[in-house]
């Protein structure tokens, strides 16, 4: 069956109509909800937060933590750890540094003096390597020296002693924050091709995709599984139990 | 309705608005009687488009839906959890208790994994298989037609297949497994673990006309604003409301402090605190329900004083608060790489699990008492906070180098996206005289109302069940090409176990029994001490089963409700 009619005959009938019009779809009836569709606009903020939980974002959004040269610095790292790629923009346009500056308020104690520190030893370190320049002063190469030698995980003999450490430690904080911020973010979703988050009938794997890892649907278990095409049919039994409609 | 104050005497007066306080609501106003229910949280109607965060991206939270505030993150639809600012707890020596708690309509069925299982025959009977703890009172034949109203009522997917202690009901149609389960499926059988479609209160059909069918996005742990899982709020108290037979009005924001009761030992009243102004009030009912959940009751009771009783309201028995018990967790996590590199497309599915394994154990031939059934799971699922956090780890496993920045490594992580995959044990533990709750005489909460303070440890009944969980869950991950991410834990380690209290189905605090002087309630969850006291919630459960609560709760909240209408006619109360 044609996917998009199959779709339209599912959703179609007065739930599907219903169901479309509150996710703020343009008409009932027509293609699966597009990724982009969401509920972002239709009301301000992400939901109903508690009377605490809207307190304590009004004090974190009120106040300030990181300076303007501390996120610019953290901005020029952001988009080292990702950079525009042929399909994706840079952290810096995904919102990341933003992001990272809440997070350090919302999560103080993880975050704060780490990160605050790491920038520190950061400074400290290009400034002896290349005569007293900031981070964000050095030339994109000597940038990315010191990087790579903070980028990756020391062996395990090397753990406790390696002068470097604070700036691995740093570094792999820092790099958590910044992927996690920008595969939240539009851009990344779209890049990681998440499909999902819209209303849609779930019928089963492809089959492409079962014949590509050796698998299949039990035949026996086929009759059980929910008939799509009568999802908007009232539930009835027998009194033994049996699905009649 | 909702409501402040009023001076009016309901029928029944109901603390609590979760599974157990909304299904009396429901039954108690359709046979016309008129119900106040008392709710510590405020109103919550996922439909509201202020409230609900359905279908919400995670860059619409500034945390990228980080578990900050929200345990389960910042969009789950519980407003609580195991720690509430001004509403402490405290746990004795060297007690791991964790007690979450949501204050708001609904409660806790706001976010609950909506796994709905039937007790089964021997779960009433436990003690007669291996002489621990105690039988309810009650067997499953009485209890089988509730189950099946409630299987209609609220709807859960499922297919009869005529297991001993698994029964069949009234299914809706469950939905096909995705790509793991059907990976999980194999690799289980092959070590002997049954699987079968999953039992979950979601509507993969049409049930009436009130409630819309599920369109798949996987956040029930949002609530539905179509209706299409079910919370108490959209299923029980909603409807409850809209039939217009006897009147509900629905007091939010007030928190119970204690059960009034007159010079003749009869209860005439809740008394509680509105969070809005911070007064006392007293809400009059002929009938009193608790429905608070295990421990709140349990703390309510406590806290309540009736002339010659000094141990809390309803406890001539001493067991009180006793007898507490959780179920068992544990689990483990594996890296699939035959799941690398996976096309893309929506396998978002129901809110949760579309397969699982009910316990198929002999104990007889195993070191431990009580089984456990399993729950599992991995999806091309929506990306939120600590997206990226495990990578390191699947960098040792790929044998890359570990750690890296720019395109390499986001390519890496889109190649491995979708490729986890998670298996966790839940299962029954052994009721315990000394596990228990009780007044911790050194604290109260914001509201001037006495804490309750926790005893809890587990004993080699459950740290040896983890252990057949972990080597269970284990062998099936490795069977099905998994890189196992857990680490091997040990004894001393629980095997894993979680804490009690960390999987939220705590139960038992005021069980149920013929014997008054053994349990606090009979088989009505009607107080032997204070006849027009019930309580309708999991604090009456003689034993926990390997099956999550809800639906028991459900199902013994309706047969009570009508226990209690039964009475009124009969002029019994």
């Amino acid at each position: 069956m044609d996917r998009r009619k199959s779709l339209k005959t599912l959703l179609g009938g007065a739930v599907g109509t219903a169901l479309f019009t509150q996710v703020g779809c343009k008409e009932a009836g027509t293609d699966p909800v597009p990724a982009s569709a969401g509920t972002e606009l239709e009301t301000k903020g992400y939901g109903l937060r508690t009377a605490w939980e809207a307190e304590r974002e009004e004090r974190i959004n009120n106040s300030r933590f990181f300076s303007d040269f501390e996120l610019e610095t953290i901005g020029v790292l952001a988009d080292i750890i990702v950079p525009a790629g042929e399909d994706h923009a840079k952290a810096t346009d995904t919102g990341v540094v933003e992001f990272i500056e809440f997070m350090a308020k919302d999560q103080p104690d993880v975050y704060q003096t780490r990160l605050r520190g790491g920038l520190a030893w950061l400074n400290a370190e290009t400034s002896q390597r290349y005569g007293g320049k900031a981070f964000i002063e050095a030339t994109p190469e000597e940038q990315l020296a010191i990087v790579d030698d903070i980028a990756y995980e020391l062996p395990e003999s090397e753990a406790e002693s390696n002068p470097l450490r604070t700036g691995i430690d740093f570094f792999d904080r820092l790099r958590f924050l910044v992927v996690t911020g920008f595969f939240t973010s539009r851009d990344g979703v779209e890049y990681l091709g998440y499909m999902g988050n819209q209303p849609n009938v779930w019928d089963g794997v492809p089959q492409d995709v079962l014949d590509a890892h050796g698998l299949q649907y039990d035949p026996e278990l086929l009759p059980k599984y929910v008939d799509q095409e009568r999802r908007t049919i009232t539930a009835e039994w027998d009194e033994q139990g049996n699905l009649i409609t | 309705m909702q409501i402040k104050k009023n001076d009016k005497e309901y029928d029944v007066v109901i603390v609590g608005s979760g599974a157990g306080g909304g299904m009396s609501a429901r039954i108690l106003a359709e046979n016309g009687l008129n119900v106040a229910i008392i709710e510590a949280g405020p109103y919550f109607d996922p439909q509201n488009k202020e409230q609900k965060t359905q279908l919400r991206w995670p860059w619409e939270s500034p945390r990228r839906g980080a578990s900050t505030t929200r345990p389960f993150g910042d969009y789950n639809a519980a407003f609580g959890g195991w720690e509430l600012p001004n509403e402490p707890y405290s746990t004795v020596g060297d007690t791991r208790f964790e007690w979450f708690r949501s204050r708001m309509l609904g409660g806790r069925t706001n976010h609950w994994g909506r796994i709905s299982l039937r007790f089964g025959p021997d779960d009433f009977h436990k003690k007669d298989f291996d002489g621990l703890g105690a039988n309810w009172p009650i067997t499953y034949e009485e209890i089988k037609p509730y189950y099946d109203r409630v299987d209609k009522m609220i709807g859960v997917t499922g297919t009869n297949e005529g297991l001993p202690n698994d029964p069949d009901g009234f299914f809706l149609p469950p939905p096909k497994p995705r790509l793991s389960e059907l990976m999980y499926t194999k690799a289980a059988r092959k070590n002997g673990v049954p699987v079968y479609p999953s039992r979950m209160s979601m509507l993969t059909k049409k049930l009436n006309d009130d409630r819309g069918v599920c369109f798949y996005c996987a956040q029930c742990s949002r609530s539905c604003a179509v209706y299409a899982d079910f919370s108490a709020g959209s299923c029980l108290i909603f409807p409850a409301v809209k039939a217009g037979k006897g009147q509900v009005d629905i007091l939010v924001n007030c928190m119970a402090r204690e059960v009034i009761t007159d010079d003749t030992g009869t209860a005439t009243a809740i008394s509680y605190v509105s969070k809005d102004d911070r007064r006392e009030y007293e809400a009059k009912g002929k009938v009193i329900v608790l429905a608070a959940s295990a421990c709140e009751t349990a703390r309510l009771l406590m806290n309540s004083r009736m002339k010659g009783q000094t141990e809390g309201l309803g406890n001539s028995s001493g067991t009180l608060g006793r007898y507490l018990h959780d179920s068992t967790g544990a689990g483990a996590a594996a890296f699939i790489p035959s799941l690398m590199d996976r096309k893309r497309y929506n396998e978002d599915g129901m809110g949760g699990l579309h397969v699982y394994s009910p316990w198929w154990g002999d104990n007889k031939k195993l070191d431990f008492p009580r089984g456990y059934h399993i729950e599992m799971g991995g999806t091309m699922g929506m990306p939120m906070y600590g997206f990226g956090g495990g990578h390191k780890a699947i960098q040792k496993i790929l044998n890359y180098k570990v750690g890296g920045y720019g395109n390499p490594l986001l390519k890496e992580m889109k190649s491995v996206y979708g490729a986890g995959f998670y298996i966790s044990g839940r299962g029954e533990s052994v009721a315990l005289y000394d596990n228990y709750c009780e007044i911790d005489p050194n604290s109260v909460d914001e509201w001037g109302i006495p804490t309750l303070r926790f005893h809890y440890k587990w004993t080699d009944h459950e740290r040896l069940q983890a252990k057949h969980m972990q080597e269970t869950f284990r062998s099936i991950l490795t069977d099905m090409g998994g890189e196992i991410l857990t680490p091997e834990y040990t004894y001393e380690q629980d095997y894993g176990m979680l804490a009690p209290g960390a999987i939220i189905h705590e139960v038992g605090t005021a069980r149920m029994g013929d014997d008054p002087k053994e349990s606090v309630t009979n088989k009505y969850g009607r107080l032997h001490d204070v006849p027009n006291v019930y309580i309708n919630d999991a604090a009456t459960f003689s034993s926990q089963a390997d099956k999550n609560p809800t639906w028991t709760i459900m199902a013994l909240a309706m047969r009570n409700s009508e226990h209690i209408v039964s009475e009124l006619k009969k002029m019994n109360i």
